[in-house]
């Protein structure tokens, strides 16, 4: 299932070699070629991993580029000279932008990457579907896609669609697309089973959100799905699905390496798409591609836990009700985060303001045994002698 | 105890200041859900739920991983409003979303990731485009998104309707950010301006500037600015940026222009890159074949900053 393969590499190799002896002046001309030999362009004792996708059989890289938040097509390029071969992008990404810049970037190379991008959400009939392709090939300015994938489920039921089916074999006999996907952030675990339980297997591969705070019945219902043959993705694999921009840019380079380390431990994960807006971040996921989960990683994997606990509320709703005085514990905790985590006063106060007088934290008796209940086990009296002091 | 009148000089100066309070802040105290149209736009749309809000907490819920793209650009709040057409059942549909954003700059960085240069006008807000399936502006901090939904088309009519109602209940004017008159030298393509708070040109040591397009006959140059906060952590950046190419086992050369001393390196990712340094202001050129490419460019450049 994952081999390495130090050829694929080669220009990574040949560049290394041709950087020392390039730099010697710099002319009128050959800057093009000066900058291309740059050793930058090649991370350290890196050489891609590759898995199977699933029932496509493609190998693709164990790191592969989501391409979604990258603005510029040589930092994309970069990554596939230093050996990705996997880009994920989507119609809608920056209204159709996204896909134009992965054009930018596969250009020349177009045979060496598998490309993948996805119908608009709201395309549900023969003739949005094959519209959408049309448009993405255009903007891609390539002949075919790879996989083909109905972006965002929140339930099995859209891909069981006959004419969503029929559209995208129509697309197949016309060989503007390959191969069959669907991407889930929500009711993920019922989805990715749906897919799995379909007996006409009709689609290939599945993107999910997947870290190491993903729901165990995510990771099952992945299980099940890579057993039945279809390829996994896994994406937001910086804990995107914490939604907290704050926590990602609080990510040390460990933590981030640690991340995507667990992903890819797993082993029914075929390739893991992390954003990568800049060369620096690039370079630093691709050194991780073919390393270990250590237990120095699992400890920053936890310490990162840990730090997020204490003041993440998720926001469950479970303790709504549980306080007698009707405080709104769920409210105020995310007024909290806002502030502390991340410190926008005036969001928080906003938050807080909006509440009637009688679910404010003022409220709260200070009980000295607090009845209301978190089932993550957040001290619910101590938050809310936060907010009082926070919001007085 | 009697209370003493306010003498009349306080109630003039308190009724200018309401008078002369910026739109911004007045508008500011209206709820996000009250910034997009009641009960509809037109006696043909018409709103068909409440009005949804996200925070940051849960913007990915609605726009999944893109919500990334819109946090850098201080995204605060999203309102969200569906207006069905009369007749269609709810099938045929507009929805209207309209976010915070942390300010003018921000709501023109995010719309302007949205823009290309090729697009069709509106007259709506400080800048927008329409096409078949959306209508996209920016007025203030809001950047406003009208799309399609169950079709992959509506009539222009129906996406002007709308933005000049959201338009209406917006604060703010037609003014640009004046962040923008930086990049404005003769040869800067119309609509090609983007600015990034953070990796401008894919490098994280480059933090936050503004990049657009130069026309130089068949070619085209990216050129930019890079606003630090400081002379001397602009000055930290270019020797990072310089420590950078010597890594790469590149040499660059300080050469002097119109406007001082330039650094012209042959760059990994841009073929050549020229920049100046003026306070906190770091000026360039990308793409560059010949360091004569970017001298004049980045001259102009200079001569916009402060």
């Amino acid at each position: 299932m994952e081999s390495k393969n130090s050829q694929v590499n080669r220009r990574t190799f040949l560049k290394l070699g041709l950087a020392g002896a390039a730099a010697t002046a710099i002319g009128s001309t050959g800057i093009t070629e000066l900058a291309a030999s740059s050793s930058l362009l090649s991370p350290p004792s890196a050489q891609p991993v590759y898995r199977i996708l699933g029932r496509t059989g493609l190998k693709v890289t164990a790191l592969s580029f989501g391409a979604m938040l990258t603005p510029e097509h040589e930092v994309i390029r970069a990554g596939l000279d230093m050996g990705i071969n996997f880009v994920d992008t989507a119609r809608v990404y920056l209204g159709g932008r996204s896909e134009e810049i992965v054009g930018k970037a596969l250009k020349g190379i177009r045979d060496k990457v598998f490309v993948a991008t996805k119908t608009r959400p709201a395309s549900n009939t023969k003739e949005a579907i094959i519209k959408d392709v049309e448009m993405s090939l255009a903007n891609l300015q390539i002949d075919h896609i790879d996989v083909i994938q109905l972006h965002n489920l929140d339930s099995p039921q859209r891909a069981f669609i006959p004419e969503v089916r029929e559209a995208y074999t129509r697309l197949r006999e016309q060989g503007k697309v390959r191969f069959f996907g669907i991407t889930t952030h929500t009711n993920q675990a019922a989805v990715i089973n749906g897919l799995a339980d379909d007996p006409e297997k009709f689609f290939d591969t599945i993107q999910v959100a997947y870290n190491f705070k993903s729901d165990p019945a995510v990771k099952e219902a992945i299980a099940r799905a890579s057993a039945a043959g279809l390829g996994i993705i896994a994406m937001k694999i910086q804990m995107g699905g914490y939604k907290t921009r704050e926590e990602a840019k609080a990510l040390t380079p460990e933590q981030a390496a640690a991340n995507l380390k667990w992903v890819l431990q797993d082993k029914n994960v075929s390739n893991a798409i992390p954003g990568m807006r800049t060369l620096e971040q690039v370079k630093q996921m691709v050194s991780v591609m073919g390393t270990k989960l250590t237990k120095a990683d699992e400890r920053i994997l936890l310490s990162y836990a840990r730090a997020i606990d204490p003041y993440y509320c998720r926001h469950c709703g479970q303790c709504q009700g549980t306080c007698p005085q009707g405080v709104a514990i769920s409210t105020i905790n995310r007024a909290l985060m806002y502030h502390e985590g991340y410190h926008v006063p005036e969001l928080a106060r906003e938050t807080y303001r909006e509440l009637p007088t009688q679910a404010l934290a003022s409220n709260c008796l200070s009980c000295s045994t607090c009845v209301a209940r978190c089932v993550r086990g957040l001290d619910i009296g101590r938050k809310m002698a936060q907010a009082r002091a926070t919001f007085a | 105890m009697t209370q003493t009148p306010h003498p009349p000089w306080l109630l003039v100066v308190g009724l200018l200041f309401f008078l002369f309070l910026p739109s911004q802040m007045m508008a500011e105290e209206r709820p996000m859900e009250k910034l997009t149209p009641f009960p509809g736009f037109s006696a043909e749309w018409v709103l068909e739920d409440p009005v949804k809000t996200f925070t940051k907490e849960d913007l990915f819920n609605y726009i999944n991983g893109e919500a990334e793209l819109y946090y850098p650009y201080g995204f605060e709040r999203l309102a969200s409003a569906f207006y069905a057409r009369k007749g269609s059942n709810g099938q045929i549909g507009l929805v209207a979303d309209v976010y915070k954003m942390g300010s003018l700059l921000d709501a023109f960085g995010i719309y302007a990731q949205y823009r290309k240069p090729e697009v069709e006008g509106v007259s709506q807000g400080v800048e927008g485009f329409i096409n078949p399936s959306q209508l996209i502006f920016y007025q203030d901090r809001y950047f406003i998104h009208l799309a399609a939904s169950g079709t992959s088309e509506l009539e222009a009519s129906v996406f002007q309707a709308c933005a000049l109602a959201v338009s209406k209940a917006l604060p703010g004017g037609r003014e640009k950010p004046k962040e923008l008159n930086l990049l404005n030298i003769p040869t800067l393509l119309p609509r090609t301006e983007r600015y990034y708070p953070e990796g401008v040109l894919g490098y994280a040591f480059f933090r936050r500037g503004l990049i657009g397009l130069a026309d130089q006959g068949k070619k085209k140059i990216r050129v930019f600015v890079l606003m630090e906060t400081s002379a001397e952590s602009a000055q930290d950046v270019l020797n990072q940026y310089t420590r950078y190419v010597k890594q790469a086992g590149l040499t660059p050369e300080r050469t002097s222009g119109p406007g001082g001393l330039q650094l012209f390196s042959p760059d990994p990712l841009h073929k050549g890159l020229m920049l100046s340094q003026k306070g906190p202001f770091i000026v360039g050129a990308a793409d560059l074949e010949t360091p004569a490419q970017g001298t004049l460019l980045v001259g102009q450049l200079l001569d916009r900053l402060p």
